[in-house]
């Protein structure tokens, strides 16, 4: 059972492709491109987390502006402790993989996640294991996202470059990987090999 | 099939039998390290190929890296392209097939008659295969030099080599001569034949010169015995302190018309010049070269004899030019086409050196002049040896 000091939120919507959980405190989103697992009965999913957003409880109503006789910004959050509970953190995350059985398939799973699952992020050896394979960064290249997908795919392979000793080998094997999947978009692969190691 | 310690290159992605396969070099071979003319194997499904590099040229997948090239200067970026984005392609032409059961191993290397398939992976030659190509120095087999980068004895069966007629190219400086003096050093010393050279620029009787100036050894200092140095320059030849033996002078009478022929283009003589060449032989014999220059004018042509004045003119100005050799005279002391041919089937090898008389005209002249001779007594020994059942003579090898 995954530590619960790593449980980073909760499923409140999903698809095959996707789901998007929500935060148990207020602006503790894992960053952008960490891998996260979620547990469905006999099958753990694999996803990245692709954007996280910050809104009020109820779409209809939004935040005022508050500071204006406030000294610090926090000083706001002091003198109106209600607003903790009246907005939430969500992070959306692409499904890339998942395990069954012991065996992990870096494609996409045969069933969504469930509502409600709890969200985890991946330990180290983890990410070590999933990083082994690149054919995940096809399913982050063709999928259609609201950021860049380069920007995407560098912010993955920076998370998972941490958490090598020596990252070289990694970021040149998926800057290799790249090379062959964009073929012919060379100023595509040099964004994302800028921001892979800049 | 897969050999041990065989240094990987890249898989092979087209190709033709005719034109050689391409080969994807793989991206840990960089190259820089390839080199045209080293010995390859490629691992296809059923046999293995042996071949060579014949050409090594760079890639790239996008043309925009061309026009707007990346920045080098960053290590990673450089790394990441190398053997994807960019990459670099070999040309290798296969020459043998090795098959892969035990029958064919035995048998040996065949010719090609095919290409391997797609993606079969290339190596580097290793020692071993070399050496199952090229067999192993024996009383045939001549030790000639090493492949590049490798230890391994390169020998050819000379008895085989001089059966067919061999050139040697390369650019200037790459040891043309050196290897040629190589050559002929093995057929001497394994007597596989016997060799009349026409040594242009006098470097392959007495001494010749490496690249750095330095002086090497040639066939006479080698094997004083069996060599015998001829020349048509003397003076050059005493200058140079070099010991001759024997100062070639070729009479008038033994230039024959099919000599003239072929120099056609170099006297440029016209082809009614050249038919007039054998009307003159017919009616003045031997001596038809002297008789004709003594020509003064076309009323002084023999009767029945029908040469127009300006291809009178034309021939005589093609044949002063000969007349100017100093090597030519009216009579002389000797037979020298005789005595080569005379030290030739005795199996001396002769070195006709040149000396000063470096054009063209000379040496066409005199090199077509003997072997015409040699060709003509050669096949009236070889098919007399082949009516009467005896040994058939040396075989003689020319070297020009």
């Amino acid at each position: 059972m995954p530590d619960l000091s790593d449980r980073v939120g909760e499923i409140i919507e999903a698809s095959t492709t996707e789901f998007v959980a929500q935060c148990y405190e207020l602006y503790q989103s894992p960053p952008l491109g960490s891998l996260v697992k979620t547990t469905d009965s006999s099958v753990e999913l694999y996803g990245i987390v692709y954007q996280a957003t910050t809104a009020s409880l109820e779409p209809g109503r939004r935040p005022i502006a508050r500071g204006k006789d406030e000294a610090s910004e926090e000083a706001i959050y002091r003198s109106s402790p209600q607003l903790l509970k009246l907005l939430r953190t969500e992070f959306s995350t692409l499904v890339v993989g998942y395990r069954e059985k012991d065996k992990l398939f870096r494609y996409l799973p045969p069933q969504p996640a469930r509502i409600h699952s709890f969200v985890y992020l991946c330990s180290p050896d983890e990410v070590k294991e999933f990083s082994q394979s690149l054919s995940f960064l096809n399913i982050l290249l063709n999928t259609h996202l609201p950021v860049a997908v380069e920007e995407l795919v560098a912010a993955a392979l920076r998370q998972m470059s941490q958490v090598y000793p020596d990252p070289h080998p990694f970021q040149v094997a998926a800057g290799k990987e790249l090379a062959i999947l964009l073929g012919g978009e060379f100023n595509r692969l040099k964004s994302i090999l800028g921001r892979i190691k800049p | 099939m897969t050999q041990e310690n065989s240094v990987r290159l890249g898989i092979v992605v087209s190709g033709s039998l005719n034109k050689g396969v391409e080969v994807r070099l793989d991206s840990s071979a960089s190259v820089e390290d390839m080199a045209v003319g080293r010995y390859v194997t490629i691992e296809g499904q059923k046999r293995r190929f042996f071949g060579m590099i014949t050409d090594i040229s760079l890639g790239v997948i996008d043309q925009k890296l061309t026009l707007t090239p990346p920045d080098v200067s960053d290590p990673f970026m450089a790394e990441v392209l190398a053997g994807t984005s960019t990459y670099g392609t070999l040309q290798v032409s296969s020459y043998l097939t090795i098959g892969g059961d035990a029958a064919s191993l035995l048998e040996g290397a065949q010719p090609v008659k095919t290409v391997p398939s797609h993606f079969s992976t290339v190596n580097l030659a290793s020692q071993t295969d070399v050496e199952l190509v090229f067999g192993k120095e024996d009383e045939k087999k001549f030790y000639i030099g090493t492949p590049l980068d490798m230890e391994t004895k390169i020998c050819l069966d000379l008895p085989k080599l001089v059966e067919r007629s061999n050139g040697i190219f390369g650019k200037s400086g790459t040891g043309k001569t050196f290897l040629t003096r190589i050559l002929l050093i093995g057929m001497l010393q394994k007597s596989a034949a016997v060799n009349l050279i026409f040594d242009m620029h006098s470097e392959y009787g007495w001494a010749g010169t490496n690249e750095g100036g330095r002086t090497v050894k040639s066939l006479k200092q080698l094997f004083p015995e069996q060599v015998a140095v001829f020349t048509l320059d003397e003076e050059n030849s005493r200058r140079r302190k070099v010991s001759t033996d024997f100062v070639v002078r070729i009479g008038y009478d033994e230039i024959e018309p099919e000599d003239m022929v072929l120099l056609r283009a170099t006297l440029n003589l016209t082809d009614l010049a050249v038919e007039a060449v054998y009307q003159l032989s017919r009616r003045f014999g031997k001596n038809w070269l002297q008789s004709t220059l003594d020509i003064k004018d076309t009323e002084e042509l023999p009767e029945g004899l029908n040469i127009h004045e300006s291809t009178l003119l034309n021939l005589q100005r093609g044949l002063a030019t000969i007349n100017r050799l100093p090597f030519l005279t009216a009579h002389p002391l000797d037979n020298a086409v005789g005595r080569i041919l005379e030290h030739l089937d005795r199996g001396i090898n002769v070195v006709l050196e040149f000396g000063r008389y470096t054009d063209i005209t000379a040496y066409i002249l005199v090199a077509n002049l003997l072997t015409r001779r040699i060709y003509t007594q050669y096949r009236e020994r070889t098919e007399k040896a082949m009516g009467e059942n005896s040994v058939s003579p040396h075989p003689p090898v020319i070297t020009i």
